[in-house]
């Protein structure tokens, strides 16, 4: 007992000894810190802090950054996995890439939409859209857009 | 020697203190020696008189032959003299009166039910007097419905008396409809008439049952709880929850029951008669359950009308008075059923009418799968029920009517209104107080079990403390339901 | 037509010997019936002239241990070979041989019916625009008060929510919800199964919403589809 224990005296002699040499030696300290990964530096560039996983930003205007979210609030997200927490796709990306319907001459001025129902009752509301102007008019509900086929040209001209 | 003198000296004692205290005073001698020496004196026959005039109540019936053989008389009398104290004069006397055991049944006892505290004080076994403490689940309910719409209203009715759901969601739909006058389409209350029975017997199966496991048989009980599992399923497929339903809506019921329930309703109740049998076949005849139930708890007549007692208590003792019966309502007078009635009004004789009550509800099971009609479930009025939902997203004005049902709701004429159902505990009713809004300005709600559980002191005195358990147990207790 | 039998219940049987000398009194126990005599028909019970007693309502006088039709040697038998409790045994020997209702979850689950109400999500359409447009109809029928919306025109121009939280801590899980949205976005899957570590993560929030719908519109679309007749 009495030899392990002068064994492990000299090893702990000698840990504490050498950072001494090494600080008062230097004139650059290099600070050890730890982190908990969720300061705004640390998280700025990662994929968790993107808004959503097929858009960087937010898609309204008093909606809460979420990299704000994260930074605020760490004590809610240390010891967490930041990826499981739940990041739905954003609906704004999703819905913009539908293509317009355009309706052609015959089907008149206003298009019904109701969401897709089918047999199974599962849209929306029917609203009647009137599409006298000529660009996309998106459903208040769905956020599918009419227009009509004479206004084609002109609705791809001004979205390229 | 000196044993023989001290005795001597402590008669001598005795005989020079007694005449000083004899002279005014009348004594109420209890040893012989003091009766040997004290002049007797009569006493003067002082009755109690309460501050109406009225002398002390009774808890016993006059002795019969053999005298005075429960306490309960004992303290009767000393009650009809002094009413609640023993003689005040008496300082000495009453300091070194012996207290009874007071123990407290308390909140957390498997057999008290739910939360009940109850104060028993004890002369030995016998109960003296019992004090129920209620409250401890009291939730504001009747507060909360006043600031809450009537379709916001009805899950706080569902969670009342939480074993028989369907029928306290009943007792609200029908005092709204009342209030609203309307009358909801035949095949709703056939369905309506077939969920209250389906939900009799589930809270028979939960209170017959958990009285027997309490009194000590621990088998039945969970027979009866695989048959409620089975019932429960029914309820979830035609509301979506298994408990708390909100399936019976003021106007109707909520939704159409699907297809294939009521086949599989019909295979359940042809085999459910034999469930009841085996259980009956373990606690009806045996002695154990008969000794412990025949002649306890026993309610006569009179007291069961004087103390509000209804349903299954009013019925053990005799009086044959069943709302479904006398005031119908649903579909109750369409089918056909019997009521049993009681004799002797003890515990047996309600287990009995219980174990009666689940084979009536049987057969009007089976009259209202196969009278069921076709045909609409709600009043098809939309200022009160919401239409469906192709309708909904079809036509404005029904889009309008379901938004207005959505938020604000519907409004309910100005009036009062006490409606009474024959639960499966007894009377329950609510009394709604409408001012012409949305919102209930008032519902009361009558539950049987506070009824029951106001005239648990006066059942149980002279009974032992584990008939306590056996009163408590055939008096239906939910405390859901007590406390609100 | 109405047959109104009132039945009585079993006659008390005879005391066993093991029975106390428990009773208060004997003498008025019950209200002596008034259809003794010639009842008139006005003389009801329950303030209904339906619940009139019907001829031969009064129960015979139980037999006294002569005039009844047991035999010594019987009841003696059932005494002391415990008859009915053999009877009680015999169905409980039964009920061991039968199968047992047990089901081994969590490998084995109870039946489940469409309109199960379980835990919330909130849908999309197929082309992945939520279908939540903000009016609010759940947050004013949710009787527990759980859901907490607040709206704001997206950049695109569209009415959407911003915030919706629902505390399914608060919910009682009524499905009023569900019966209110106009546009089915806000339905209670029939999962149940989601219980957290610790009580933040049961405070939902539109993200966490619009993941369960992600992850479940499978069954939410058999769910709702079983059940849109009905509805």
């Amino acid at each position: 007992m009495y030899r392990i224990s002068s064994i492990s005296r000299r090893l702990l002699s000698k840990s504490i000894a050498s950072p001494k040499f090494i600080r008062l030696n230097s004139t650059v300290a290099p600070v050890r810190k730890t982190s908990t990964g969720l300061t705004k530096e640390e998280l700025e560039g990662q994929e968790v802090a993107k808004q959503a996983p097929n858009r960087d930003l937010q898609w309204s205007n008093s909606q809460e950054s979420r990299l704000n979210v994260i930074t605020r609030h760490p004590h809610r997200f240390v010891q967490r996995e930041l990826d499981l927490q739940p990041r739905p796709y954003a609906a704004i990306e999703l819905i913009a890439k539908e293509p317009i319907r355009y309706l052609s001459h015959h089907d008149g001025n206003i298009a019904v939409c109701d969401g897709n129902r089918g047999s199974t009752l599962q849209g929306h509301p029917k609203v009647y859209i009137n599409l006298d102007q000529a660009k996309a008019h998106p459903c208040g509900y769905c956020g599918l857009r009419y227009a009509k086929e004479e206004f084609k040209e002109v609705i791809e001209a001004q979205e390229a | 020697m000196l044993r023989a003198s001290r005795i001597a000296n402590s008669v001598r004692l005795a005989a020079k203190v007694r005449p000083t205290v004899s002279s005014n005073i009348p004594i109420k001698s209890f040893s012989s020696v003091s009766r040997t020496f004290a002049a007797h004196q009569p006493e003067e026959n002082k009755t109690f008189q309460t501050a109406l005039g009225k002398p002390a109540q009774r808890y016993s019936d006059a002795p019969g032959t053999f005298g005075k053989t429960t306490f309960s008389e004992v303290m009767d009398e000393v009650d009809m003299v002094w009413g609640k104290d023993d003689d005040p004069l008496k300082v000495a006397k009453q300091n070194t009166k012996i207290r009874h055991f007071t123990i407290n049944f308390g909140p957390q006892h498997p057999a008290a039910h739910g939360v009940l505290r109850l104060i028993l004080e004890l002369h030995g076994e016998e109960i003296v007097r019992a004090d129920p403490h209620v409250g401890l689940l009291h939730r504001g309910t009747e507060k909360l419905i006043e600031s809450k719409t009537y379709m916001q209203a009805l899950p706080y009715f569902d969670r009342l008396d939480y074993v028989s759901m369907m029928t306290n969601e009943l007792v609200f739909a029908l005092a709204v409809e009342k209030l609203l006058n309307v009358e909801v389409p035949l095949r709703a209350k056939y369905i309506r008439t077939l969920f209250g029975e389906i939900t009799r017997i589930l809270n028979h199966c939960m209170s017959v049952l958990s009285h027997i496991m309490d009194v000590g048989g621990l088998t039945p009980f969970l027979w009866g709880f695989e048959e409620r599992e089975k019932l429960m399923e029914f309820y979830e497929r035609v509301s979506g929850a298994r408990l708390h339903s909100a399936y019976v809506r003021p106007g109707g019921v909520s939704q159409d029951l699907p297809v294939g329930l009521l086949d599989d309703i019909y295979m359940w109740a042809t085999q459910f008669g034999d469930r009841i049998d085996e259980t009956e076949e373990l606690v009806t005849d045996n002695r154990i359950w008969k000794d412990r139930t025949i002649d306890v708890g026993v309610v006569s007549a009179e007291d069961a009308l004087n103390y509000s007692l209804s349903g299954v208590m009013l019925r053990g003792s005799g009086i044959p008075f069943d709302i479904r019966k006398s005031q119908p309502y649903d579909a109750y007078d369409l089918v056909d059923f019997d009521v049993a009635v009681g004799v002797n009004g003890d515990c047996y004789d309600r287990y009995l009418i219980r174990m009666a009550e689940f084979r009536q509800s049987l057969r009007i099971i089976f009259q209202c799968i196969n009278d069921i009609p076709e045909g609409p479930v709600k009043v098809e009025d939309f200022k009160i029920s919401p239409p469906s939902r192709s309708l909904m997203k079809e036509d404005m004005e029904a889009l309008i009517h379901h938004f207005l049902l959505f938020t604000k709701g519907f409004a309910v004429p100005q009036g009062e209104t006490y409606t009474a159902i024959e639960a499966p505990k007894g009377e329950m009713a609510v009394y709604v107080v409408s001012d012409g809004s949305e919102r209930p300005y008032r519902c009361k709600i009558r539950a049987p079990g506070f009824a029951h559980l106001g005239a648990f002191d006066h059942i149980s005195r002279g009974n032992l403390l584990a008939d306590a358990v056996a009163i408590i147990g055939t008096m239906d207790l939910v405390f859901g339901e007590v406390d609100r | 037509m109405l047959r109104q039998i009132i039945t009585a219940s079993v006659p008390k049987q005879s005391l066993s010997i093991g029975a106390s000398t428990r009773l208060l009194s004997t003498g008025s126990r019950l209200m002596k019936p008034a259809a003794t005599a010639d009842v008139p028909q006005y003389l009801t019970t329950g303030g209904s002239t339906q619940s009139v007693w019907p001829k031969g309502f009064r129960l015979a006088k139980p037999k006294t241990w002569e005039e009844g039709s047991e035999s010594a040697l019987s009841k003696a038998t059932k005494f002391f070979f415990l008859s009915e409790i053999a009877r009680g045994m015999y169905i409980c020997m039964e009920m061991y041989f039968r199968a047992p209702y047990t089901i081994y979850y969590p490998f084995e689950k109870g039946p489940i019916s469409p309109r199960f109400r379980g835990e919330h999500a909130l849908r999309r359409y197929p082309s992945g625009e939520e279908r939540c447009i903000a009016c609010k109809l759940c947050e004013a029928i949710c009787p527990a008060q759980a859901i907490t919306i607040e709206a704001e025109e997206r950049i695109d121009g569209s009415r959407r929510t911003y915030k919706y939280d629902i505390d399914m801590t608060k919910c009682i899980y009524c499905g009023y919800c569900q019966e209110s949205c106009p546009v089915d976005a806000i339905v209670e899957s029939p999962n149940v199964e989601y219980t957290t570590a610790t009580r933040e993560e049961l405070l939902y929030n539109k993200e966490k919403l619009l993941e369960n719908g992600d992850k479940w519109e499978q069954e939410l679309q058999y769910c709702i589809d079983a059940d849109a007749p009905y509805r």
